[in-house]
């Protein structure tokens, strides 16, 4: 199932987001969690951290400047834009996310 | 008259950047300011707490039309000055908004026009003569867009709004960098919905950067938000207002 | 199970394709503007034939209940505001961590039954 989470900022939409994904992966073993907020804080409400968060938005960001490079695979981007979270959940931090390309995130 | 400000409002959403916004600009005009309201973002926001209530259709769709390569530019004969006397809507106290379209189920598409017009007309704003005067006050979209910034080329000071939350200091860090980058405008770390001591020092450590001004935790704020209404209106005496005008004045007394 | 955080407003929602989500959470507040931007993507939401729940958020008291339900019908899922949920914002953890079983917390856990 694909879940999208909207809501004007500031209305809780990424608390709920996060609550309801840790809470899914505890019922069904395994979650992905995208965050294409272009302000990306899924992370704090998924129990990893803002430092975490933080580093994984540099990390994105890296792409633009060049100091990270294009992963051409789904395992590749989930490893380096992704953190395994609490509870099975697998955090990423896309970019957009109306353009779903294996080759970018 | 003092001379004029010209300041952007940014933070994360929800943490307050239409309320100090829209208050700051009425106080302004109060002042003896002519002002102008800038609002780019496709979500309602300062409309309300300048006291105007939810708006229709932007009006700016008007100013533009489609060149022969199909991009968006203001009709002949209409300049910035022009397009800000046309098409701003008029809020209490003579305050001018010219608002950029708000995204309906249709999206984005129908009112690019309007969207290109705005960012038309924020780019010429600096170098209107008419417009020289006026204070400008813009209400960026939440977050850390890259084009919001774009969008705000008028602006010498960005005010930054921050929360006592992790979220909200992390985006005031990642704003801060983004509008210093600029490397021509002053940033201002204003705290709001803040009450304690211990929560302005914990704000400082995590953005790394001293807060300039407190605005506090004031039911009359909730209230006059959850009914869509400018909390100068339902209650000008506010606590947060009476923080919003002491900042006011001491935007102004620094530009002097 | 893929859940995404979309951006603050409508404009990712609008340039999703059809049928790419199988549900819609549209997450509101009590306060007119943000219900006003749920308004906006409820009817992006039905448009592009996505299922939709509202998200009633930090809902206070009856008046705000009633205002929720009166504009977006009885269905809609209500999650009490809750200062266990604001304090672990401020400390950068997650709800679900640090108070499980505060009110807020498990009226949005209980949205995972409602999913099925």
């Amino acid at each position: 199932m694909r879940i999208g989470v909207a809501g004007k900022g500031g209305s809780g939409k990424t608390t709920v987001a996060g609550t309801l994904a840790r809470v899914l992966g505890r019922r069904d073993g395994q979650v992905l969690a995208l965050d294409s907020d272009t302000n990306p804080m899924l992370g704090v409400s998924l129990g990893l951290g803002p430092e975490v968060t933080d580093l994984l938005v540099a990390v994105r960001q890296g792409l633009e400047s060049g100091d990270t490079e294009h992963q051409p695979t789904i395992e590749g981007i989930l490893e380096t834009f992704g953190r395994a979270g609490p509870d099975g959940v697998r955090l990423v931090v896309v970019n957009r996310i109306d353009q779903i390309d294996p080759g970018c995130p | 008259m003092t001379p004029p400000l010209r300041v952007a409002v940014a933070g994360k959403g929800g943490a307050g950047k239409s309320l100090i916004a829209g208050t700051m600009a009425r106080l302004l005009a109060r002042r003896g300011h002519r002002v102008l309201v800038l609002d780019s973002d496709p979500m309602p926001g300062v409309a309300i707490t300048l006291g105007l209530g939810p708006l229709g259709e932007p009006m700016l769709a008007e100013a533009v039309e489609k060149d022969a390569d199909g991009r968006w530019r203001l009709k002949k004969g209409i300049g910035a000055a022009r397009a800000v006397n046309r098409f701003a809507f008029t809020a209490p106290d003579g305050v001018r908004l010219l608002q950029s379209g708000k995204a309906t189920a249709d999206g984005l598409a129908t009112i690019m026009g309007s969207i290109s017009g705005f960012n038309y007309v924020a780019h010429r704003l600096a170098a209107d003569g008419v417009l020289r005067a006026w204070s400008i006050v813009g209400d960026l979209p939440a977050g850390t867009r890259q084009a919001a910034f774009g969008w705000a080329p008028y602006a010498h000071r960005f005010l930054v709004i921050v929360e006592q939350t992790w979220p909200s200091a992390l985006t005031a860090r990642r704003v801060i960098r983004l509008a210093r980058s600029r490397g021509d405008v002053d940033v201002w770390l204003v705290a709001n919905k803040v009450d304690d001591r211990n929560a302005l020092t914990v704000i400082e450590e995590r953005v790394g950067e001293k807060v300039a001004a407190c605005v506090p935790d004031d039911a009359a704020a909730r209230d006059a938000d959850r009914d869509g209404v400018a909390l100068l209106d339902r209650s000008p005496d506010a606590a947060a207002v009476r923080a919003i005008s002491a900042l006011t004045e001491r935007l102004i007394d620094s530009t002097r | 199970m893929v859940i995404a955080d979309l951006e603050a407003g409508v404009g990712t929602l609008s340039r999703i394709k059809d049928g790419s989500i199988d549900l819609l959470l549209v997450v509101t507040e009590p306060t007119v503007k943000s219900m006003e931007v749920a308004r906006r993507a409820v009817d992006l939401a039905r448009s592009k034939r996505s299922r939709v729940i509202v998200v009633g958020n930090k809902v206070v008291d009856d008046a705000d209940r009633i205002r929720l339900q009166t504009a977006f019908g009885p269905d809609l899922h209500l999650v009490p505001d809750d200062p266990a949920i604001r304090e672990a914002d401020r400390d950068g953890l997650a709800p679900i961590d640090t108070a499980p079983d505060s009110p807020g917390v498990r009226a949005i856990s209980d949205l995972a039954t409602v999913l099925a």
